[in-house]
């Protein structure tokens, strides 16, 4: 009898989110993928869910770690677990480099969600770079324009981890990452980091790379989008106080605590 | 072991911004390049031996709403298409305080 798929792998709301988060560090990020297609379901993965996986004989590699199989974890066996984020060449050896700085320091609290990823640095072979075993083998040539991503089934809608993923593809330091997760003030950085202060349109003009994560997330379309110069202008606040009010909310054109809520940010100030 | 490898259709690109170019695709209709800074997406599609551009001006990016309105996260979503970012666009900004040495990688254990 012909197998009948039955596709219950679900997308969580955190992993679109993220999605967004990452074309908003990336100027050239593009989404690739969440939820597995046909062929996915018939190799399985983390783009597959739990109650997705092929096959009865020996179970996927994605269900049997002890942070993915479940039973005996009680986690979600509807939900994929993994992204996959299409860049140019410059921009996936940017973020594959900050995925690798994580993977080489055994003491990087990040590496506790992160199962695997998949990147490239701009030449030779696409790498997979499983964080879990310890171990780099080759990737398929897809991933020298994609980086995959997995995170642990376990952590599947753990705000905690998603914000560590967040964190390590946006370039921010361990150490900053561990004082801000302990609420600590972290070592200042040279630029303003996404969360860390309201935006809005004064004199002299706020800058940086918060200004630009802005301008990404609320840019608009082709007909009326604005520039991600990381200049918080007048463009930038009517742009702004639009997205607030798409959202049902007063436009304030005030970049504030909720509103980077509203972007997927953990609040730092 | 069998991971998130997929089959690859591959080919030269004719036509369009990545005529002439060596291409991936993970869906049998080829593939969507979007080009976030100038607005404008191309459609390859494969038959067979290579990627044919099928408008070679290309069209507008939609890049607001759902999957209903916006053909990049509806090609993300499919299996037909496979979207990929535009090549030619450069890295995005770093901060002055990072340091990227990630090249020297602790692979002892390479599997290749």
């Amino acid at each position: 009898m012909e197998r009948m798929w039955t596709m219950t792998t679900l997308a969580t709301d955190k992993m679109k989110v993220l999605a967004r988060q990452w074309e908003a560090v990336y100027r050239s990020a593009v989404l690739s993928g969440i939820v597995g297609d046909a062929a996915h379901m018939r190799r399985g993965g983390y783009h597959v869910s739990l109650e997705d996986q092929p096959g009865k004989g020996p179970r996927n590699y994605s269900a049997v770690r002890l942070d993915d199989a479940a039973p005996p974890g009680d986690w979600s066996r509807e939900h994929s677990t993994a992204l996959d984020e299409s860049m140019s060449p410059a921009d996936m050896r940017l973020c594959t480099l900050r995925l690798i700085a994580i993977y080489n320091d055994k003491e990087d609290p990040r590496r506790q969600y992160i199962n695997a990823f998949n990147g490239w640095l701009g030449s030779g072979d696409a790498k997979r770079y499983d964080i879990v075993s310890g171990t780099v083998i080759w990737a398929s040539p897809d991933h020298k324009s994609h980086v995959h991503l997995s995170i642990r089934r376990r952590y599947w809608n753990d705000s905690s981890a998603y914000d560590a993923v967040y964190s390590a593809i946006s370039g921010e330091t361990k150490a900053q990452y561990i004082a801000r997760v302990r609420g600590v003030k972290p070592p200042l950085p040279s630029v303003h980091a996404p969360g860390t202060r309201d935006l809005r349109i004064a004199t002299p003009r706020m800058t940086g790379v918060d200004v630009r994560f802005v301008q990404r997330w609320v840019r608009g379309s082709a007909l009326n989008r604005i520039k991600d110069d990381g200049v918080y202008g007048p463009l930038t606040g009517v742009r702004v106080a639009w997205w607030q009010r798409q959202r049902g909310r007063t436009g304030t054109g005030v970049v504030a605590r909720a509103d980077w809520r509203d972007m997927g940010i953990r609040v730092k100030y | 072991m069998d991971y998130e490898g997929a089959d690859l259709y591959t080919g030269t690109c004719i036509g369009g911004p990545m005529n002439g170019m060596e291409a991936y695709s993970r869906f049998p209709k080829g593939f969507l390049v979007c080009d976030r800074d100038a607005d404008r997406a191309w459609l390859y599609g494969w038959d067979g031996t290579a990627f044919l551009c099928t408008h070679p001006a290309g069209m507008i990016l939609l890049d607001e709403g759902d999957e209903t309105v916006n053909s990049r996260q509806r090609a993300a979503r499919e299996s037909d298409y496979d979207v990929i970012a535009a090549p030619w666009l450069p890295g995005s900004d770093v901060g002055d305080q990072e340091r990227l040495d990630g090249e020297d990688v602790d692979d002892d254990n390479t599997g290749y």
